[in-house]
């Protein structure tokens, strides 16, 4: 029995397993991969990338094993191969594996290759880039083997950002024991509502509904996700949050009030980057064109067929409250996965801690408004300094957040 | 007549372009385009909303995707930068469609 999930309408949530997978593009996974590794002179960062991703694979494997008694050890590791493929993070063959380890040889690898794309090759002092596949890897060798978790590391020997022609990593049992536990707080601390339908040019149900039909998934040979104008991945919210906010955590530790603000700086950075790419590269892509173009009048329908567009990629409801254009945005988010994982895993905070929604909000109307998305201009860095770093740019700032008591997470967005 | 493009480049590795073609994209171009590039997968927007187009999408893995939506007159053609021959080739095919419909223009 492979693995696989499905959108639930009520949660605006594609859910496998009680994991949410969202999806994002490869700018996001290797940007705030590149913030997270920012921290690396003063924080002991790189752990938190990799031991992230393995207490959510791990979990989400062993509850499908357990729950569909798959016991045979190649039907596990065939499940564990083509749920990787399937999400978009690339492919690999663990036919070399045994309970003790051994080396698995990647054929394409989302992060190796998004970052070569990205930033090009890796300094030579710098560790190869694929934290998350170690991670999923010694995740996933545990439940295939019914080991402990955090009895296997994987250690990355090749990398495409350092010159290697591959991808490979060397699986080996674990010489000392992970520190702190790290649990997934799966489905979260989720709601459930009705969908958003707005009065309007823009068909919020139907976009849902197409996108949500559409075989997002893998390719045969790479297990590469290309849609919409990026690479995309089917990628855990779990990893999202436990990377994020243990960051956030160790930061505020050890630095206070000066940490929370690094956190919510580089964080929201990471959201504008996102919206920057995803929502600019969806809205000049053919899918928008002939999904949602043609139900567009006004450039406030724009601003509506992006948020329409977000409610299909499993990131909770997300609403327009109010729209003054060239102006404000006041954006809603109902269940998001930020809040969902947050409360999961903290409980309640002092602080706002929708740090992608945030970034996203911001993204939008700079993208429309700031800048004219419907222009097709070219979505390079010299534009994102012009429309986001400019003296007239867009803000966003997090006024309600459901970890501070509030109902339901709410963002302000002038200029 | 012919088309004409504006160049896109968001990423170090590919260069992508938009095409505009002086008639609507109908099967024939798709058909014509997947002698060359591969089979189709086709987005059946419209059943979602009247308005919306049918998208169509060729990729060869992920160093090369060619998408549009019919009867609509823009084409995305997204290709990496170590197969830049396809461009040559995809306008070739873009031609040959456009000959073939002459009468139409």
């Amino acid at each position: 029995m492979l693995l696989r999930g499905q959108f639930l309408p009520n949660r605006n949530s594609y859910i496998s397993e009680n994991e949410p997978l969202i999806l994002h593009c490869h700018h996001y996974n290797t940007y705030l991969q590149l913030v997270l590794e920012d921290t690396s002179a003063y924080l002991d960062i790189y752990p938190v990338l990799i031991t992230s991703a393995q207490a959510v694979v791990y979990e989400h494997l062993d509850s499908h094993f357990h729950r569909h008694q798959i016991v045979d050890i190649e039907e596990r590791k065939k499940v564990a191969e083509d749920f990787f493929s399937f999400c978009g993070f690339g492919k690999f063959s663990l036919a070399n594996i045994n309970a003790q380890g051994g080396v698995v040889i990647s054929a394409a690898d989302h992060y190796s290759i998004g970052w070569l794309s990205k930033f090009g090759r890796r300094g030579t002092h710098e560790a190869p880039v694929s934290f998350f596949t170690q991670g999923y890897l010694s995740g996933a060798a545990e439940a295939i083997f019914s080991l402990p978790k955090f009895s296997i590391t994987a250690k990355q020997t090749h990398c495409l950002t350092k010159g290697d022609d591959k991808v490979a990593f060397l699986l080996e049992k674990a010489i000392t024991t992970i520190k702190s536990i790290v649990i997934s707080p799966k489905n979260g601390k989720h709601t459930y509502h009705n969908a958003i339908e707005p009065e309007g040019n823009i068909n919020y149900i139907g976009i849902r509904d197409a996108l949500t039909s559409m075989p997002i998934q893998g390719n045969e040979k790479e297990g590469m996700i290309d849609a919409f104008g990026v690479l995309l991945t089917r990628m855990y919210a779990n990893y999202y949050c436990l990377i994020s906010y243990r960051m956030l955590k160790i930061l505020e530790e050890q630095m206070g009030i000066d940490g929370l603000t690094i956190a919510d700086n580089l964080l929201t950075e990471a959201g504008h980057i996102c919206a920057f790419n995803t929502f600019g590269g969806i809205m000049e892509s053919a899918e928008w064109n002939g999904l949602i173009k043609p139900m567009i009048e006004t450039k406030e329908d724009w601003v509506h067929g992006i948020v329409a567009v977000v409610n299909a990629f499993g990131w909770g409801f997300w609403e327009i409250i109010e729209l003054i254009p060239y102006k404000k945005l006041v954006l809603k988010v109902t269940s998001g996965y930020e809040s969902n994982s947050y409360l999961q895993l903290y409980g309640k905070s002092d602080y706002p801690i929708s740090f992608l929604a945030k970034g996203g909000a911001a993204g939008i109307m700079n993208l429309i408004y700031n800048g004219d998305i419907s222009q097709n201009p070219i979505l390079n860095d010299e534009y994102y300094q012009k429309i986001f770093k400019s003296e007239q740019c867009f803000t966003a700032k997090q006024v309600k957040c459901r970890t501070m008591g509030d109902e339901y997470d709410l963002f302000e967005v002038t200029n | 007549m012919t088309f004409s493009f504006i160049q896109t480049q968001n990423c170090r590795k590919f260069v992508k372009r938009c095409y505009t073609t002086p008639i609507l994209i109908d099967f024939s171009l798709i058909l014509l385009l997947e002698e060359e590039f591969g089979i189709a997968e086709i987005y059946e927007f419209s059943k979602f909303n009247a308005k919306s187009k049918d998208t169509f999408k060729i990729s060869m893995d992920i160093a090369l995707q060619i998408s549009g939506n019919l009867q609509d007159t823009a084409i995305f053609f997204t290709v990496s930068k170590e197969k830049l021959v396809y461009l040559e080739i995809f306008e070739g095919y873009l031609n040959k469609w456009l000959i073939n419909n002459h009468k139409l223009l």
